[in-house]
């Protein structure tokens, strides 16, 4: 029985590490496992730079038809799964073709490389890039190896930030002015603002305030959008009356939140907005939702 | 008959133009057809920006599944023609899908390309850079229009720049020794050396220097190798006596020379040699090859 095991196995051990892997930061991600793995990350126009390590099992010799690496920008949507988009694809040769008997260490490099997209893992629809080793062989399959790895881009704070300011309400019924510092938001920043009651006339029970993704994909008639509440927060518990301010101050920090990102190679857009929501005795929801920008800010730590 | 060229006509237009086309550097290139055309220049690591205008022919609506613009680059071997090999693949979509009435232009760009690899044009090989502009439909078959651009690399001068000083000969017979001022050369250098005759007992006609490229391409298992001579250049023409010195001045800059490329993408090298050749009364040839290192420096394409 071992041996038929021993006929399935690959003859070979490939290992893809980073020249500054031990000091470049990690990030977690998330697998279609569902398990937490910890990656390397990177930023556009850097250079990205290691070796792979080819190592044959048990002193087998593994012929091939040559051995290269591949860095890889992909998009797959999941109504198209399984099926990689590729927008960036930069090619290093690494063996002509021969045949490994012993270890063996190829480095790489790929200079300053324009990673444009950040890497996103959203419900419909997923952003990676990934390093492949390819080791081809003549009756085999070949054997391939992938090292993921994170990309992040970083925006400076913007020069205009306005704050949103709006007069909302059902006319003799009810008349709210919400109000939030600022229309765009680094990951980690706080959301202040108020609520002032103009005229109330219905009975609230309570108020919340709700941050919410939307995801879109596709274009056109085949544009799908996705959309998740990714913090409720409540504001208000109980009846308000005319004339009263309630504060909010909501911190972003605790939330999974990724950059705005606007059109991505045509392929998919996630937007956030503020949700206002208000409810009343009735159960009854009136809610205003309110576009904000999120961005990430360089951390200097 | 008008008709049926015209339906065979693409449905529009394509154009595709660099935001500094007017005063970008360009230079020749040799289409496959022999005609040469100018093409803009680039180098490693420059952003790549442009326009993009796509035209229907005639008021004529176009319907298509998206636009998109692709950076390639490519690797072309001759016993695999037609077959490009990408080493580099940069994709930005310009439109989604849907319909183009009238005159339309997308901007583009890709920054910072890195681009590590000259175009090269050899006898078995070639690598080439392409902007590829794709309007995908569904049933009419996509409308493709190319647009080729150079790319050249730049290296400082070496720091070490050692010369080439070698006795060679047959025992008793004849011995020279010559010497080449470098062993590194720009495209636009001059090499510059003397060959010095310690011992002639054979009759010599005459003597040539000549400048070899050697190609080489591996496809798959199979190394091939094309060797070109480039520039032959008489030294000497009659017998030579012993003691006597020839000097050695040769301009580069009249040769298309390319930079030495070593091992691009594991698919071909090309190196460049001297060979010093001398014929005796009987047309036996004496050689000696002795190989050379040629390097592209800044501001050498004005």
């Amino acid at each position: 029985m071992n041996y038929l095991v021993g006929a399935f196995k690959l003859p070979c051990n490939i290992f893809i590490s980073f020249a500054d892997g031990r000091i470049r930061k990690q990030v977690p991600l998330k697998k279609e496992n569902g398990k937490t793995v910890m990656v390397a990350l990177f930023q556009s126009q850097e250079s990205i730079v290691g070796e792979v390590v080819i190592e044959p099992v048990h002193r087998k010799k593994v012929e091939h038809n040559g051995v290269k690496i591949v860095l890889l920008g992909q998009i797959e949507l999941y109504f198209d799964r399984g099926n990689f988009y590729d927008f960036t694809s930069l090619v290093r040769e690494l063996d002509i073709p021969g045949e490994l008997y012993e270890r063996k260490t190829y480095p790489f490099e790929f200079s300053t490389v324009e990673m444009l997209y950040e890497s996103y893992n959203g419900v419909n629809v997923r952003l990676r890039y990934i390093l492949k080793v390819t080791i081809s062989r003549d009756y085999v399959s070949n054997i391939v190896e992938y090292q993921e790895f994170v990309v992040h881009n970083y925006t400076p704070p913007p020069s205009i930030n306005n704050s949103i300011k709006m007069e909302v309400g059902i006319e003799d019924c009810l008349h709210i002015e919400f109000e939030y510092s600022k229309s765009k938001y680094h990951l980690k920043d706080v959301i202040i603002g108020k609520i002032y009651f103009l005229l109330v006339r219905i009975k609230l029970k309570n108020m919340e305030l709700e941050i919410r993704r939307r995801e879109s994909t596709g274009s056109g008639p085949n544009t799908h959008v996705e959309t998740e509440t990714f913090a409720k927060f409540e504001l208000m518990d109980g009846a308000s009356v005319r004339g009263e301010s309630i504060p909010i101050r909501l911190f972003l920090s605790p939330y999974e939140l990724t950059p705005t990102y606007q059109n991505i190679n045509n392929k998919f857009s996630v937007k956030y907005y503020l949700n206002l929501v208000l409810v009343d005795e009735e159960d009854r929801r009136y809610f205003k939702q309110q576009e904000i920008t999120m961005y990430r800010l360089l951390e200097t730590s | 008959m008008n008709f049926l060229i015209e339906a065979f006509k693409p449905a529009c237009s394509i154009s595709i133009k660099f935001s500094d086309g007017k005063t970008r550097k360009r230079v020749p290139i040799k289409r496959e057809n022999g005609q040469t055309l100018l093409a803009p220049l680039f180098r490693n690591q420059e952003n790549i920006a442009g326009k993009i205008t796509i035209e229907p022919h005639q008021g004529k609506r176009i319907e298509h599944n998206g636009v998109k613009v692709e950076l390639l680059g490519q690797i072309e071997m001759y016993l695999d023609r037609g077959n490009f090999y990408d080493f580099t693949s940069l994709v930005r979509e310009l439109d989604v899908p849907g319909d183009i009435y009238e005159r339309t232009t997308y901007p583009f760009e890709f920054s910072m390309v890195e681009m590590p690899y000259e175009t090269y044009n050899g006898v078995n090989v070639r690598l080439r850079y392409v902007l590829k502009v794709t309007v995908s439909r569904n049933y009419g078959g996509s409308i493709i229009e190319y647009l080729n651009f150079l790319v050249h690399n730049y290296s400082p001068p070496p720091s070490i720049n050692t010369s080439i000083k070698m006795e060679v000969g047959i025992e008793d017979c004849l011995h020279i020794e010559f010497e080449y001022n470098k062993s590194k050369y720009h495209l636009k250098d001059v090499i510059i050396g003397k060959i010095f005759f310690f011992l002639v007992k054979i009759k010599i006609k005459n003597m040539d220097i000549e400048i070899r490229r050697r190609e080489s391409t591996v496809t798959g298992a199979t190394n091939h190798v094309e060797t070109e001579t480039l520039a032959k250049f008489e030294l000497m023409d009659g017998a030579p006596v012993r003691g006597e010195s020839i000097p050695v001045r040769l301009f580069l800059s009249p040769y298309e020379l390319t930079p030495t490329h070593r091992n691009i993408n594991n698919k071909f090298s090309v190196k460049y040699y001297l060979n010093l050749v001398l014929v005796d009364e009987e047309g036996l040839r004496y050689f000696k090859q002795q190989q050379i290192t040629i390097y592209r420096l800044p501001l050498q394409d004005t």
